[in-house]
């Protein structure tokens, strides 16, 4: 059973705060379940704090996109409920779909044909805004994310970050308390990458959005999430805050660094020790020992003549978490 | 919303202005090469009004089809319409918005076609604002069947070939090349099933041999038209919004 815990705000700061997204047993089963329909969501349950930006990683196939779409009212759970600042996406869509706003993946999300000041417009209208409340943040968005020269300009023919801009532009047109970003960032290069990457960081912290990310790039949902949780074949496998999750899984182990290439045959190692080559030099890679081991390891190397570059400790990322969670069989956290 | 749809609908097709002139060329040319076609090689003065009443009404039904099939898959592959979903507006509303947008547009550029047909071949009609009625009627069983294929089209990416086929099927048997009367009562049958042809039969009663709205009504045709049009619409309507129901349970609006 995974433990889900939330730890990205004090809990006497979010005790009184209602959740900007409450999930509770959201389960999709595409097909008849009757008949061995394809559980895709397998009864998930989480609560997002509003201002938190949230990453929702996983595998493909894991269920990522579909919960993403539950929560937009784009796919029908098949149970469970999923609110949006207490609004229920079954029950009370109308007033629930005001709160997001959404960047699907794999879809452009605006009309190429149409000049991104005409996409705003149209989707600001959408949303039941008025032409005079939409001009003023049309304008705004657009001059934050440097479009508002190019305003007038067929979007099919801007590059693939400004078009991805102006699909956030679109998304953020009314406003809304939270944003759905399903892959923001793929296919942009590192500049547009990193702008949007800031803006979503600016959302959050200065504007109080609450940002759900799904992503496979980890090291964007670990340089921008305050909280991740991970899936794994439809259910939630781990759900903390970034540094509560590294810490789980840290492992306590050294890295020492020897500016030569060896094999460092005959010399005797810690067990479980790896040794690995990089731009000429040796790493070698040891699970926790004490120190006295340490320091008999580094006179070794130091007899054998082997000059030393660096000892660290290894610090794990949210791409090792990851890859233990998902493919090397680790209980749930 | 509806006009913020249609806006956009039209927006997007001044856009795409570049293919449109070429398309509206065709379709001139495809009337005159019809003409051609049942003059034996010539052109016949006499059969431009009757057909002409014909092949508007295939070229409202081809740009509302058109659009109702590609534009729902276009759509649905840029992720544009699970955006529109996006929206709190009811489904139906958004639905209805699409249709207005597609509609206005195909009456536009049908309209602007037989225009410059009926000036460049000096056309005769006897025009009674009465043609109205038939006009209207058949726009509705237009969006109906517009609506019928843009259902099929949310479920079924391949409908490409099934599309063309309708299309032909309208031109070929409306009374675009001869009246629908010489043929054989099956055929005629299954063209009255159509969307198009029994608003031509009515329109061309009005229009080239100036019976009145009273006249069509008695020899039922105009109310054949009327339940064809309801029924049609209503199917139409049910089968999209049952399609939309389907897709936003299943997650198939967005990309295929």
């Amino acid at each position: 059973m995974a433990i889900v815990e939330n730890r990205a705000r004090p809990e006497s700061s979010v005790a009184n705060v209602t959740p900007a997204i409450a999930i509770e047993g959201l389960t999709k089963v595409y097909g008849d379940p009757k008949k061995g329909g394809i559980m895709a969501v397998d009864g998930i349950s989480l609560s997002v704090p509003p201002g938190q930006v949230f990453g929702l990683l996983g595998p493909n196939g894991a269920g990522k996109t579909t919960t993403i779409k539950m929560l937009c009212g784009l796919v029908t759970p098949t149970s469970g409920t999923a609110k949006l600042n207490a609004f229920d996406i079954g029950r009370q869509r109308s007033r629930a779909v005001l709160q997001l706003g959404a960047v699907l993946e794999g879809g452009r999300n605006v009309y190429w044909s149409l000049s991104a000041l005409q996409n705003l417009f149209y989707f600001g209208r959408l949303k039941g805004l008025s032409g005079t409340e939409i001009r003023p943040r049309a304008e705004r968005l657009l001059r934050e994310l440097g479009l508002w020269k190019v305003r007038d300009g067929q979007v099919g023919g801007f590059s693939r970050g400004m078009q991805q801009k102006v699909a956030v532009a679109s998304a953020l047109i009314t406003d809304p308390p939270i944003l759905l970003l399903d892959e923001p960032t793929i296919g942009l290069d590192v500049e547009a990458a990193r702008t949007v990457k800031d803006w979503i960081v600016g959302l959050a912290q200065e504007q109080g959005k609450t940002v759900v990310l799904t992503t496979h790039q980890l090291d964007m949902a670990q340089e921008l999430s305050d909280r991740v949780a991970i899936m794994r074949a439809g259910r939630i496998v781990a759900d903390l805050p970034v540094l509560e999750l590294l810490k789980r899984f840290r492992q306590d182990r050294y890295q020492v660094v020897l500016g030569i290439q060896s094999e460092l045959v005959g010399l005797p190692l810690p067990e479980g020790t790896t040794i690995t080559h990089e731009d000429g030099a040796t790493v070698l890679t040891s699970p926790a020992f004490e120190s006295r081991q340490l320091y008999s390891l580094l006179a070794r190397l130091n007899e054998a003549g082997l000059p030393l570059r660096s000892v660290k400790p290894v610090e794990p990322d949210l791409e090792d978490v990851f890859l233990e969670l998902v493919h090397g069989g680790a209980s749930d956290v | 919303m509806l006009g913020n749809e249609t806006v956009k609908g039209l927006l997007v097709t001044w856009a795409n202005r570049g293919t449109l002139v070429p398309a509206l060329a065709v379709l001139v040319v495809f009337y005159i090469f019809i003409q051609f076609l049942i003059g034996g090689g010539h052109m016949v003065p006499a059969l431009y009004a009757p057909t002409l009443l014909g092949f508007a009404s295939y070229g409202l039904a081809y740009i509302v089809t058109l659009r109702m099939v590609s534009g729902t898959l276009e759509e649905m592959n840029a992720g544009t319409l699970e955006q529109l979903h996006l929206s709190p507006l009811p489904a139906w509303t958004l639905s209805l918005g699409r249709l207005a947008a597609t509609v206005i547009e195909a009456v536009g550029l049908t309209g602007l076609v037989s225009v410059g047909l009926i000036l460049v071949l000096g056309i005769r009609f006897s025009y009674r604002l009465e043609a109205l009625v038939p006009v209207a009627l058949t726009i509705f069983d237009v969006a109906g069947f517009g609506l019928l294929l843009g259902a099929v089209a949310i479920r079924v990416a391949s409908i490409g070939a099934i599309l063309h086929v309708l299309q032909s099927t309208v031109l070929f048997l409306n009374g675009a090349f001869v009246p629908v009367d010489v043929f054989p009562s099956w055929l005629q049958l299954v063209s009255r099933l159509l969307p198009t042809t029994l608003g031509v039969e009515v329109s061309r009663k009005i229009l080239l041999q100036g019976w009145s709205l009273a006249a069509v009504w008695s020899d039922g045709s105009l109310i054949w038209l009327l339940l064809h049009s309801v029924a049609m619409l209503t199917v139409g309507a049910v089968a999209y919004q049952h399609s939309i129901g389907r897709a936003l349970r299943e997650g198939g609006l967005g990309p295929h």
